[in-house]
Order: structure tokens, then sequence, then C-alpha cells
């Protein structure tokens, strides 16, 4: 089913897209000064930062000024600040009592979870910051969704989505963590004309993985799909393809974080990948101020590199986050090189990683995103697990426990599951300059993520991860 | 029952409720949905404020 462009179908979207340059780091500013203003009269941690550099919201005359001259945070900055001043820290910029939802980060890090307060008027923004991104990937009011990711909790993936699809206007099924896949499955067969789909990235392969296993094509069970929507992890763009081949639709990708109340960016209507090549996620700029920076030097990132993503809050109200480092590493891409014609700087998808995942092994910077696009470039392979460890005499080793697909599984001979193991550990060898050792086990002894897949455990001393 | 509310209330959700009805007539995609969102949380607060007069009533 055709549907209007999303900027056809929004007036607001276009004039937001028709946006000069100029004209929307203007509104950037204006945004941020007075946020900053706000933040100086309410925040104690803000209104310390502010004085410790000397700043006032007037003296920010220029986007350049505030880089140049207010502090950057960082998750052991906020966690400090709510050991300090529990339970929100002075970060919290709204009285207590207008706290109507409290959002707080995963804790995968293993550092400790920031606690965030958002106020009414922020929880109707994490909805639109959900919907936004889906809109213009093609969801529409009165469309069937399907949300896979696990809902309700204290986390913004757990809340938005819910948000996103009342607030758009479209009826949603929160399936994520309450269903098993193969229930989820008789779902949608049962409602049929399912026009959207949520999921973290892993999910979507293991949903897709259980269809072909029922025998269900799903570009005919479901015609009427429109859109899958991923994010927090990556992927080869070889299978971004193949899914859209098997499912007869766009696949689409946005970034969020707690930090950023919601998503703030996402593919347009051209999806994620586009003439073979990897596509963009593009920057909801009047919403967060981005900067890209070498982690090292905290210089600006020339684009076409690799930076880490450095996020400003222009109006959220309850917990807002100023010059905060994600620790997320994205490939930047500025406006004058994304080919849109719009203002909005952009990422490259599929490739997003984290700073603190990077592994040092053998001398080498390695990204367990780099070895899923590795892997995972072969169809054959369900899912894997990788461990480094230090040998008794001092080697740093690389293990990674393969399962091959039902289908492989039961057809390969030895010899077509040696030439699989080959190539993959030639294309792991290739992309991260590491030999790994393969060894294949049922897919049973892997575990299934319903959200962001944790492969890798680094069981070596802190010592021996050079 | 006494109901504690000042009757302007009832006018002001009245009001909010024929503004709503003129947003939601909106071609604007993305923004329907949100003025029909804002609009039925109106007829909401309308209604429940009804069902107290109607206790009163009886």
């Amino acid at each position: 089913m055709t549907i209007q462009s999303p900027f056809a179908a929004s007036p607001l979207l276009a004039e937001v897209a028709g946006l000069s340059r100029p004209d929307l780091e203007r509104l950037q500013l204006v945004k941020l000064r007075r946020q900053l203003a706000r933040l100086y009269e309410t925040s104690p941690y803000y209104r310390a930062k502010m004085d410790g550099a000397g700043l006032q919201s007037e003296q920010v005359t220029s986007l350049a000024v505030f880089r140049e001259r207010f502090p950057l945070s960082n998750k052991a900055d906020f966690l400090a600040d709510q050991t300090e001043h529990p339970p929100f820290g002075g970060r919290l910029s709204i009285p207590r009592d207008r706290v109507a939802l409290v959002n707080m980060t995963g804790g995968t890090s293993g550092q400790g979870q920031e606690i965030y307060g958002r106020s009414q008027r922020d929880i109707h923004m994490q909805g639109y910051l959900h919907a936004l991104p889906w809109f213009l990937a093609g969801l529409r009011p009165g469309d069937m969704a399907l949300n896979c990711v696990p809902a309700g909790g204290v986390t913004t993936g757990g809340w938005g989505p819910g948000e996103g699809l009342r607030i758009i206007g479209a009826t949603g099924f929160h399936v994520g963590g309450t269903l098993s896949t193969d229930a989820k499955i008789d779902l949608m067969l049962k409602l049929g004309d399912v026009n959207f789909i949520y999921a973290s990235t892993n999910y979507l392969h293991t949903l897709t993985e259980a269809l072909m296993r029922r025998g269900i094509d799903p570009k005919e069970a479901f015609p009427g799909m429109r859109t899958l929507f991923i994010a927090a992890e990556g992927y080869p763009i070889d299978w971004a393809e193949k899914v859209e081949a098997l499912w007869g639709c766009r696949l689409a990708e946005g970034y969020g974080s707690t930090q950023c109340a919601g998503f703030a960016g996402s593919t347009c209507d051209k999806g994620v990948v586009n003439d073979g090549k990897r596509g963009l996620i593009h920057l909801f700029e009047w919403e967060n101020l981005f900067e890209v920076v070498d982690p090292v030097t905290l210089e600006p990132t020339p684009s076409g590199e690799i930076g880490e993503l450095v996020v400003t809050n222009l109006s959220v109200e309850g917990s807002p986050v100023v010059r905060f480092r994600t620790g997320d590493a994205a490939r930047f891409v500025a406006h004058g090189d994304t080919g849109s014609g719009w203002g909005w700087n952009a990422i490259e998808c599929g490739t997003i990683g984290r700073f603190d995942d990077m592994m040092k092994i053998r001398g080498n910077n390695v990204w367990p995103s780099a070895i899923d696009a590795a892997v995972f470039a072969h169809p054959d392979v369900a899912e894997y697990a990788g461990r480094v460890y230090t040998t008794e005499d001092g080697k740093t080793e690389i293990e990674v426990r393969l399962a091959l697909s039902e289908t492989a599984a039961m057809q390969f001979s030895p010899e077509q599951r040696r030439a699989l193991f080959q190539a993959v550990r030639g294309a792991i060898k290739e992309r991260n300059n590491i030999w790994v050792t393969l060894i294949e086990v049922e897919r049973s002894e892997l575990p299934e993520f319903a959200y962001k897949a944790r492969r890798w455990k680094d069981e070596r001393q802190a010592g021996y991860r050079l | 029952m006494k109901i504690e509310n000042p009757p302007q209330d009832d006018v002001i959700l009245a009001y909010m409720l024929h503004l709503s009805e003129r947003l939601c007539e909106s071609t604007d995609a993305l923004l329907v949905g949100q003025y029909r969102h804002l609009q039925d949380r109106i007829r909401a607060l309308i209604e429940l404020r009804e069902c107290a007069r109607k206790v009163e009533a009886e």
C-alpha cells in the first residue's frame, strides 16, 4: 500500500525540513540560552557548572562559545551528583512534585544507573520523539503496530514506545517481554494486517528466523507491513537487504537514549540501505544539540569520521543533560554531505557502537559491532558468543562459540561446515585484524536477546587488556 | 454530595472541547493523532465531572 511521503503528509514536518542550516542554528541558540537561564535558576548541578566556568547564559552569544566554555559531564559526574543529592541529583530542574515519571538507564555498564525525573510535558515529548521517527518511516494514524521491546519498567525504552503509538493514533500491541516469539507470531497471524514492527536489531533477526523456521513467508503472511523499525545495535548491509527482501518492506533505524529523552534521529523514508550503501540517521537537532568529538582530544570530528556523540537537551524540563558525553561511537556526516538538502547533520546507519564496549586485543581496537557485522554477513549463522581470556602462560585467546541456523545445522555436510567456519574466521580477521578460535554449539546453548544483545565477555585482568 | 470545583471549570472544558474539535480537523497526519489525544483527555475530564453531578442530582 502506497502512502504519502512524510513531508507531504505533515506540513509541520515540511516546515522543519525546510529550515536552512543557519536558521536551524539560530533556533538552537535561542532554545539553548533559554534552557541555560532556566537551569541556572533551578538546577544546583548546572549552576555549579556555570559558576565554575564563569559563564552566564547571556554570555552564550553563539554555539561556538557554548562548545568552548560550557564544561562537559559524563556518567560518573551524574552518579556522583545522585549520591550527593539523592535520588535525582542536583540536575533535577523542576519541583519534585512535578515529576510524573521516573526513567533510569539500563545499568548494563556496571557503573550504576542514572535517574531522570520527567514532567508531564516531557512525557508527551518522549512520546513525540518516538512518534516522529516512526512517522518518518511510514507509520500513520490508525495503523496496527507491534512493539517487541519490553514495555513498562523504569527505562525510556520501556515507556516511550507506548506513548509514541498512543499519541500518533496507532493501535499498539506491546508484546515485548510478555509473549514468546512463537506467541507473537501466532498473534500476528491472527491480526493479519500488521503495518509496523518496532524491535531491537537482534530481536528482528530472531523473529525473522522463527518465521522462516515455521515455513512462514513474511512477505506473503503480512502484505500490509510497511515498516520494520530497529534500534540499539549494528548490523551488516547484507543482513538489512535480506530482511527487506524477506518482509517486502523498508527497514528503518533510529538512534535514541535516555539522555536524549527518546529518539534523537532516524532514517528518512529511504530506509537503512540505499543503492547497496549504508543510509543515514538524520538528527532532530531542534530538540537536541549534537557535537561529535574525538574521545581523546575532544576536538570536533570531521565529516565521514567516527567520533563520540555529546548531547545537550534544548527543551527537556525534568532532568536535562547539557554537554553530556554519551560514550556512543558513530560515523558523523555533516548536513552538506547527506545529500538530503536538509540542514540536519546525520550519523551512519548500522555502525553505532560504544567506546566502552571496545576491546583492545593484541594491540587492535576491536568493536563487538564490527564482529557482529563479520559473523552475521553469513546467513547460515544463527547466533554467537565471544570470550576473550588469558591462558596460563599469559597469552590472549579469543573464543567464538557459534550456532548455525536450523536448516544449516541439519543439512550441512562436514565439508560445508568447514567452509563456512573458514569464511567466518576470515571475515573476522579481515574486519578486525584478529584470528579467533571457532567452536560450533547448539543454538539452544546460546541466549536469545529480547532487547540489546551482550555477546562478549572479556575475562582478562585489566593489565592484560592490551 | 457538594461539587467543590467552581462551575467555570465546566465552561472552560466545554470551550476547550469545542476548540479541540477544530484542531482535530487538521490534515497534518503527524499532528492529528496528538490533537485527538488532547480532545479525548478533555472529554474524559468533562465526563468525570458530569458523573459527580449526576450523583448529586440523585
